[in-house]
C-alpha cells in the first residue's frame, strides 16, 4: 500500500490544504500553492513493493501498518483510513493505496472552515445555548477538534410514474334559506418523469450515523473532482458501505417522494379518492464523495459528548447536556409571569 | 268674670287645635308611608299590600320606591310632579336618593316610573318601557292596584338581573353620556385554576422544547425532495364524470326583540326642578 504526502517544490516541507485560502500552504517556507502547481507526491520507501492492481479486491485486516515517508516509523490505523497524520512526525500522509481504482472518490467538496474558524464556531455555538451548564464549556478540550473527510454516497435517480385517483371538487353557496354543496367529480390521471437529484447517503459504518446525517445538506455546486492533495493536513475515512447495499431504502424513499410529487400535481381537488400509482426507477447514478466535517470528542462529567460541523456550512449538530436547575427556574418563572398576566386580565375583563 | 272667659276660650282653642292637628297632619306623610292615593283609586286593603311589596322591595334592593296617584297635577307635567313628589318628600336611600316612584296621573290617564341615582341604571329605558306596556292591560281595566303591583315587582326582577354591562346614561338636556363601570371584582375560583393550568402548561411545553432541541432536533435532516425533484409531467387528464348536488336549510332563530328580560342599556336622564338628575318614562295614555 503506498503513502504519500505532498511537498514543497520550495523547501520540501509538508503542504498541507488551507481552508480559507482554499490553496495548499508549506508550514515552513510559508509559500503556497494553487492544485494544478503541485508535483506529484513523494512516495513512501521501497518496501512499499509492487503496486497491487486497482480493480483487485485486496483482502484487508482491521488494522494495517503503514511507513511514514517522512520519517519511516510505522503508522497504526483502521480498515478504513484514507488520511492521517504520523504519529511521531506529526507529517501528513494519504494512504492512496486506499483511494485507488474503484475506491478512487469521483469528487470532494474541500473544507471551506479552518480549524481556527472551527473552534471559534463551536465556542459560539455552545456559548449560544443557555441552558448548557456554565461548567461544560471548556476551550482546550474545544481546540482538540479533529478535520476529516467523510464517505457519502451522492446519489440521482429519474423515476416514471403515474398516477390515478378520482378527484372531488366541492363548491358551496347559499341561497335564501337553503345551503347548496356540489360536487364535481373528475377522473384523475398523471404521468411523467421525475428527476432528483443531491440525495446523500453515509458510507461508513463506523460513523455515529446521527452526526453523519446530522450535519447535512452540503452546498454540491461547490463540488469539485477529487485529488488526494485536498487530504493533506486533514483525516480522511474511505466507504466501506456500497451502494448497492442501500439501493432497497433508497429505491423506497424515492418511490414515495415520486408518489407525493405526482399526487401533488393534481392539486386543484378538494379531495381525492381511490388512488393508485405506480413508479420505477428507470436510471440512476452514484458518485462517491469525500464531504468535510469537523469532528469534537468532549469527554465530560464521565460522559462523552460527540459533535460534529459541517465543513462548508458550519452547521453543527450533537446532544447538549441541559441545565435542570437554570431551565426550571426560568420555566417557573415563566409560569408565574404568564399567570399574573391572566389574572390581571380576568381582573378588568 | 272677663278673664276667665278668655282662658276659657283660649282653652278650647287649643283643644280643637289638638283635635285637628292630626287631620292636618295628614296630609304630611308619615316617614314610613309610600303609597300616596291622592286620586282615590286604591282599597285600604290594596294600599296594604301596596306598602308590603314595597318594604319587601326596599328589603331587597336598598333602594326606595312609592306609588303616586294624583287626579289633579297642579299645572305640572306627569314628569315633573313625579320627580318633584318624590324629591319633595325626601325619598331615596343613599348619598344619591337611589330609588323609584310609580306614578297614575288620572288628569292626563298617563302612568309614569321616575327613577333616582342607582335605580337609573338598573331601570334603563327599555325595561321602563317593558314595564310600562305590561301594566297598560290593568290600568285601562280599572285595576291600578295590579297595575302598581306589577310594576313594583318587575323593577324587582329587573334590579336582581343586574346592571347591563353596556349600560349608560344618556342626559338628554347636556347630551352626555356617562357609561356603567362595573366595580373591581376579582375572578371566580374556578377561573383562577384554569389561569394556573394554562400557565404550567405553557411553562412544561417551553421546558419539554428546550430539552428536545438540545436532544434530539440537533440531528434533524430530512431530504427537500419538494426543491430537489422535479416532475416533467407527460400525462395530465381530468375527465369529468358526474355532478351532485345537496342542500340543506340553514336553522335561522328568529330572534325576538330583546325579551321581557332583555332591555337596552340606555337610561336617558333629566334635571328636576331641584336640579337633581332623574330617570324616567312615560307610559301609553290609558
Amino acid at each position: 500500500m503506498s503513502v504519500v504526502t505532498y511537498k514543497c517544490p520550495n523547501c520540501g516541507g509538508e503542504l498541507t490544504f488551507d481552508p480559507e485560502s482554499q490553496k495548499f500552504q508549506c508550514e515552513y517556507c510559508l509559500s503556497s500553492f494553487e492544485e494544478q502547481e503541485l508535483e506529484h507526491p513523494a512516495t513512501d520507501a521501497p518496501d512499499a513493493g509492487t503496486e497491487t492492481p486497482a480493480d483487485e479486491a485486496v483482502p484487508e485486516e482491521d488494522a494495517v501498518v503503514y511507513s511514514c515517508p517522512s520519517c519511516g516509523a510505522e503508522i497504526i490505523t483502521d480498515s478504513t483510513t484514507a488520511a492521517t497524520f504520523c504519529f511521531y512526525c506529526h507529517n501528513p500522509v494519504i494512504l492512496s493505496g486506499r483511494l485507488d481504482g474503484s475506491l478512487k472518490p469521483d469528487a470532494i467538496i474541500p473544507f471551506v472552515i479552518g480549524r481556527e474558524d472551527a473552534v471559534n464556531r463551536f465556542c459560539d455555538w455552545i456559548k449560544k445555548k443557555w441552558f448548557v451548564p456554565r461548567a461544560f464549556f471548556s476551550k482546550e478540550q474545544i481546540e482538540k477538534v479533529s478535520g476529516i473527510y467523510f464517505p457519502y454516497w451522492l446519489y440521482e435517480c429519474q423515476i416514471e410514474g403515474s398516477f390515478h385517483a378520482t378527484g372531488d371538487r366541492v363548491r358551496a353557496w347559499t341561497s335564501g334559506d337553503y345551503r347548496y354543496t356540489e360536487h364535481s367529480y373528475y377522473d384523475v390521471r398523471r404521468g411523467g418523469i421525475l428527476h432528483f437529484r443531491d440525495l446523500m447517503k453515509n458510507a461508513l459504518k463506523k460513523a455515529d450515523a446521527n452526526l453523519s446525517t446530522g450535519v447535512l445538506p452540503f452546498e454540491t455546486r461547490k463540488i469539485v473532482p477529487f485529488s488526494m492533495a485536498f487530504l493533506s493536513g486533514f483525516q480522511a475515512e474511505k466507504r466501506d458501505i456500497e451502494i448497492k447495499e442501500l439501493n432497497d431504502e433508497i429505491a423506497g424513499e424515492m418511490q414515495n417522494y415520486a408518489r407525493q410529487l405526482l399526487r401533488e400535481s393534481a392539486d386543484s381537488y378538494t379531495s381525492l379518492s381511490g388512488e393508485s400509482s405506480q413508479v420505477r426507477i428507470t436510471g440512476d447514478s452514484a458518485q462517491y464523495v469525500l464531504l468535510p466535517v469537523w469532528i469534537l470528542t468532549y469527554p465530560k462529567n464521565g460522559k462523552t459528548y460527540y459533535y460534529a460541523m459541517n465543513g462548508q456550512t458550519g452547521k453543527v449538530c450533537g446532544i447538549l447536556p441541559v441545565d435542570w436547575g437554570k431551565l426550571l427556574l426560568v420555566s417557573g418563572l415563566l409560569t408565574v409571569l404568564l399567570f399574573l398576566l391572566l389574572f390581571l386580565g380576568g381582573c378588568f375583563l | 268674670m272677663k278673664k276667665i272667659l278668655s282662658c276659657l276660650f283660649c282653652f278650647c282653642i287649643s283643644i280643637s287645635l289638638l283635635c285637628a292637628a292630626p287631620i292636618l297632619a295628614s296630609s304630611v306623610p308619615d316617614q314610613a308611608q309610600r303609597v300616596f292615593d291622592d286620586a282615590g283609586l286604591f282599597s285600604s286593603t290594596e294600599i296594604a299590600e301596596l306598602e308590603e311589596e314595597i318594604r319587601n322591595f326596599q328589603k331587597e334592593t336598598d333602594m326606595d320606591f312609592a306609588v303616586v296617584t294624583a287626579s289633579d297635577l297642579g299645572g305640572e307635567s306627569t314628569q315633573a310632579y313625579a320627580d318633584n313628589f318624590y324629591d319633595d318628600h325626601g325619598f331615596g336611600t343613599g348619598s344619591d336618593y337611589s330609588g323609584a316612584l310609580f306614578l297614575i296621573d288620572m288628569e292626563n290617564r298617563l302612568p309614569h316610573i321616575s327613577t333616582t341615582g342607582e335605580a337609573i341604571r338598573h331601570l334603563t329605558d327599555s325595561r321602563l318601557e317593558s314595564i310600562l306596556d305590561g301594566c297598560y292591560g290593568d290600568l285601562s281595566d280599572g285595576s291600578y292596584a295590579n297595575a302598581a303591583l306589577y310594576v313594583i315587582r318587575e323593577s324587582l326582577q329587573y334590579y336582581l338581573a343586574g346592571i347591563p354591562s353596556d349600560q349608560y346614561n344618556y342626559d338628554t338636556e347636556t347630551g352626555e353620556i356617562s357609561p356603567y363601570q362595573e366595580p373591581f371584582q376579582l375572578p371566580s375560583g374556578r377561573v383562577i385554576l384554569i389561569f394556573a393550568l394554562i400557565s404550567f402548561a405553557v411553562g412544561g411545553v417551553f421546558c419539554a422544547s428546550v430539552f428536545r432541541k438540545y436532544q434530539m432536533d440537533m440531528f434533524r435532516y430530512e431530504y427537500p425532495f419538494r426543491q430537489k425533484g422535479k416532475l416533467f409531467l407527460r400525462e395530465k387528464e381530468d375527465t369529468f364524470l358526474r355532478k351532485s348536488v345537496s342542500k340543506s336549510r340553514i336553522q335561522r332563530d328568529t330572534s325576538s326583540s330583546g325579551g321581557s328580560r332583555g332591555g337596552g342599556s340606555r337610561s336617558s336622564t333629566h334635571t328636576s326642578r331641584s336640579g337633581r338628575t332623574h330617570g324616567g318614562r312615560t307610559g301609553k295614555r290609558f
